[in-house]
């Protein structure tokens, strides 16, 4: 505090009275105190103007960024406090931004969510458009990761605002939003209701028809990560976001995406590359190069040195879907359990659900009834807990536990999943409009 | 639409033509039917119908890429649809093949439930082919494997078809 205050000798004074008088305590071996009470500390506080507040956080944001070792670790989310309280939109932008990616590296959405909220407040509707676009795009990522699509789109949405309002903007961060947008679009297809859908849809759309207007124009003859990012999304949109999928185009764009990811030797972008190859060649009925190609993820996955841990958790939950699709239901459950693991760890909801999803079918058609009966409490808790958004539609798993419970002669219980099934997908696709999956 | 089928048999069966013809989405959840799938769902569905002109059509095709790809459920649901068909038809010994084969892929894969239901169509067969030991010897099993798994109305079928 010394040297923030630049009180040194008077400040000892003021400290020891403050001791004496049982509001605050030294800490042994350290020239620190706290408060004994949080009321005090919080009293204390309001008791300052709120200039000498912003004075004071700017002061300590000052010392601590000039001293990064008196914090340590948490260096980064200290001086996003003080630069956020301190009201200095450029340190509290850029101070956010660290601090959010230090709290997403350990799973902690939620902080990550706050720290940019409040830097956004900040930084104000009418402040520097830079920041804002910094600001708006790391809170949508953030929302992707929460599975919260409409917040996702909205933040994405208002940063390309800020990004045009920006002069001589880089063309490249435009481009990467419009793959957010899209890329958001079609994770939330079917994780909606449809009229909710829509407004997605709509963004999604424009979005798309910008990318592929800047695929022939804009992006440069060699690979780039972000070019391979652009292919990987465009072969999703391609089957997920018209009405009749153009599974031609999917294939065309998936096999782009891998071929220039492998040329980049980059497995953070050759993944996701290769999840939408599996995904084009499943629909196509060609199980076998599904499969292949979802181990072959797996196996990028599994490099030393791939950190990505969501990533790897989606290359495990698709290699344990093809997996099942050729009939190994006892390899498919492995990787699967594994799967889990990591999903619970991370707190990735989605993922949870699809893998348990993907566990409830194995489990069915090796008529395992008793592993599957065993997740019903687990099925319950996930379901009060999280909406529809956060889950993706769970009619399937709902349909086959009905089957076991029918199979058991649990009519009670079988109707009344059965008839929770039907009311997700009546609600998902209406009464008749049903794709395949609902059919079956 | 080929619906001689009577019950929720033939309502199965009918949505299951329409999935066919229906534009699939590979989603993340697992939900995705392939044709595959398909094509042992309604082999399955229509053999449990007698609807021989259904089973005829999808029960190959199942089986044909089943093998190709190594897929020992739905090849051993396509077998014991194309078995069931065969035993209606009167074709007893080609019948009883199928069983064989359909019951040593459920045996190897594990699937109890499968197990049963072929043991029980085999039973039948063997008691129309005069063979009342045999016979009693799958309906025995296949009752027993019933009550293991909880499978009460199946059991109780079992029980009934004695």
């Amino acid at each position: 505090m010394a040297p923030v205050t630049a009180l040194s000798g008077r400040l000892r004074e003021l400290l020891d009275d403050l001791e004496a008088a049982g509001l605050i305590r030294s800490l042994e071996g350290a020239e620190e105190y706290r408060f004994r009470h949080a009321l005090t500390r919080e009293a204390a506080y309001a008791s300052l103007t709120r200039h000498r507040r912003r004075q004071l956080h700017l002061a300590i944001g000052l010392f601590l960024e000039a001293h990064p070792e008196a914090s340590g670790a948490e260096a980064v989310d200290l001086l996003a406090y003080h630069f956020t309280n301190a009201g200095e939109p450029d340190l509290a932008c850029r101070y956010a931004l660290l601090a959010a990616d230090r709290a997403l590296s350990s799973f902690s959405n939620s902080e990550a969510l706050a720290f940019l909220q409040q830097a956004l407040e900040v930084v104000g509707p009418d402040g520097s458009p830079a920041l804002r676009f910094q600001l708006l795009e790391a809170l949508g990522d953030v929302y992707v990761l929460l599975r919260k699509g409409n917040r996702a789109l909205d933040r994405f949405s208002a940063a390309l605002d800020a990004w045009q309002a920006i002069p001589a903007g880089d063309q490249w961060q435009g481009l990467r939003l419009h793959r957010k947008i899209i890329h958001v679009s079609v994770e939330m297809k079917w994780a909606l209701e449809e009229g909710t859908f829509q407004a997605l849809r709509a963004a999604g759309q424009a979005s798309r028809r910008a990318l592929e207007a800047a695929s022939r124009n804009l992006l440069p003859e060699g690979p780039t990560p972000e070019t391979v990012r652009v292919q990987t999304v465009l072969s999703t949109a391609a089957w997920r976001m018209d009405r009749s999928p153009d599974w031609e185009a999917a294939f065309r764009h998936a096999q782009t995406a891998v071929r220039d990811g492998r040329l980049l030797d980059s497995p953070e972008v050759l993944s996701p590359a290769l999840g939408a190859l599996a995904a084009v060649t499943l629909a196509r009925g060609e199980l076998q190069e599904s499969l292949a190609t979802a181990l072959d993820r797996l196996e990028v996955t599994r490099r030393e040195g791939f950190s990505d841990l969501r990533e790897r958790l989606d290359s495990l939950r698709g290699a344990g879907a093809a997996l099942m699709y050729v009939g190994n239901y006892e390899e498919a459950i492995v990787l699967l359990l594994e799967a889990e693991k990591i999903a619970v760890r991370i707190q990735a909801v989605d993922q949870q659900f699809n893998v348990l999803s993907l566990l409830t079918q194995c489990w069915f058609r090796l008529d395992r009834w008793d592993s599957l009966l065993a997740r019903d409490a687990d099925w319950e808790e996930l379901e009060l807990r999280f909406p529809q958004e956060q889950t993706g539609p769970i009619c399937f798993p709902l349909a086959l536990r009905a089957v076991v419970h029918a199979r058991r002669g649990e009519a009670a219980r079988a109707k009344s999943l059965a008839d929770r099934s039907m009311q997700i997908m009546v609600s998902t696709w209406g009464q008749t409009n049903w794709l395949r999956n609902a059919h079956y | 639409m080929p619906c001689a089928a009577k019950g929720e048999f033939a309502l199965a069966q009918e949505r299951l033509f329409l999935a066919l013809q229906a534009p699939t989405d590979p989603a993340r959840w697992g939900s995705a039917a392939t044709t595959l799938d398909l094509h042992a769902a309604l082999a399955d569905a229509a053999a449990s119908t007698g609807d021989l002109e259904t089973v005829s059509r999808y029960a190959p095709l199942a089986e044909r890429e089943a093998r190709r790809i190594g897929h020992r459920l739905h090849l051993g649901i396509a077998q014991r649809a194309r078995g069931q068909a065969a035993a209606l038809r009167g074709a007893y010994a080609e019948a009883e093949s199928m069983f064989d084969e359909a019951l040593s892929l459920f045996e190897t894969l594990g699937a109890r439930w499968q197990t049963g239901r072929t043991l029980l169509a085999r039973s039948a067969l063997r008691a129309a082919m005069r063979r009342e030991a045999e016979a009693r010897a799958d309906r025995l099993r296949a009752e027993s494997i019933f009550v293991s798994i909880g499978a009460a109305p199946d059991a109780a079928e079992a029980r009934l078809s004695a």
